[in-house]
């Protein structure tokens, strides 16, 4: 099964309009995770849209550090992706939100209608380290992963070198990513990152086994059962 | 130029410091990557990174200490590694343009 563990919604402001639950979901492999900036707000019409079509959502969330690195959350349970949204939003910067300048952050319903707009800054750095989002996380039953760990905003690209945390997962986006992070004891996935519909399932990653629910999927990814085109 | 004495014209101030080295070159910058690749051995390197991993990258680099600018402070975490490491840990209340404004005109390039 392929499954594209880093897909944003319309609710990330560098996101396109279109990135709605019944659209992405006629372009998604099996498995697919939401993780937008910052936010978990826009997951659940997405949970009911795929549960419809019989594939597999994974809530997530990609948090951004003061470091200016991006960390993903995945998690088992909605509810701790909702907990942990709520903690990060009290940790963006406070200011006037211009969409016309930054983007829209548009809240959708599983109608794929737009039912409201999102004021907090969510493509800004939150103003925690990288500790504690990785604390955060894993402290609501969250799995970490650093995301396009070379490119802007990855870690190693901020920070040169992994820092010593309980991070087991890297996301990486070529060949060469993929050896540093295995060079570096790290399970890595590949994911497309999308912003746009045509960019979901540019990159993959493959499980070979069947996969029930949302549970399943991250222990076996927690496990390293989950490949990338570059493990074969 | 003496370490000691870019401190003292730059009016730095010091978190930590073991001995006295010579300085022959600068780099400013925040992203390790670039640092890593582009800072010459012998360096002062002046930033507004915090991360603990700036004494790992000093010392794969060869640079001699690091000034932190805007009045950031250095985590203990990272002035315990620095001390591992012995690299010169600096503070600067200016930012990043100042800072290396100022080592600029003592004439390292
Ligand atoms: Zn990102
Ligand atoms: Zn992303």
């Amino acid at each position: 099964m392929k499954c594209d563990l880093h897909i944003h919604s319309c609710l990330s402001p560098c996101a396109d309009l279109t990135m709605v639950p019944n659209e992405v979901v006629k372009y998604s492999p099996e498995i697919i995770a939401i993780c937008d900036h910052n936010s978990g707000g826009n997951v659940l019409p997405f949970l009911k849209v795929f549960e419809k079509h019989g594939k597999i959502l994974i809530p997530g969330i990609e948090i951004q550090s003061f470091e200016d690195v991006h960390i993903l959350g995945y998690f088992k349970n909605f509810n701790d992706l909702i907990t942990v949204s709520k903690i990060v939003a009290e940790h963006l910067p406070k200011i006037n939100y211009d969409p016309e300048k930054f983007g829209y952050q548009v809240y959708v319903n599983e109608n794929d209608e737009f039912v409201s707009m999102e004021n907090l800054p969510l493509g800004f750095p939150t103003d925690f380290s990288i500790q504690e989002i990785i604390d955060l996380i894993l402290d609501h039953s969250g799995l970490p992963a650093y995301a396009h760990i070379g490119r802007k905003f990855g870690v190693l690209y901020q920070l040169g070198i992994f820092p010593q945390t309980q991070v087991r997962i890297a996301e990486v986006t070529n060949k060469e990513e993929y050896s540093t992070a295995k060079k570096n004891g790290f399970i890595t996935i590949a994911s497309s990152d999308a912003h746009f519909l045509n960019q979901i399932g540019e990159r993959y990653s493959i499980i070979e086994k069947e996969i029930k629910n949302v549970e399943d999927f991250l222990n076996l990814l927690y496990s390293g059962k989950v490949k990338t085109i570059w493990d074969f | 130029m003496k370490l000691s004495e870019v401190i003292e014209k730059a009016s730095l101030e010091i978190v930590f410091t073991k001995e006295d080295c010579e300085i022959l070159h600068a780099y400013t910058g925040d992203l390790l990557s670039l640092v890593m690749k582009n800072a010459k051995s012998d360096s002062i390197w002046i930033t507004v990174q915090s991360h603990v991993n700036i004494i790992a990258v000093a010392s794969m680099v060869g640079v001699k200490a690091i000034v932190l600018c805007e009045g950031l402070q250095f985590s203990d975490e990272t002035v315990e590694k620095a001390k591992e490491e012995g690299i010169t840990l600096l503070r600067s209340p200016d930012n990043a343009f100042l800072t290396s404004g100022k080592i600029f005109e003592l004439g390292i390039r």
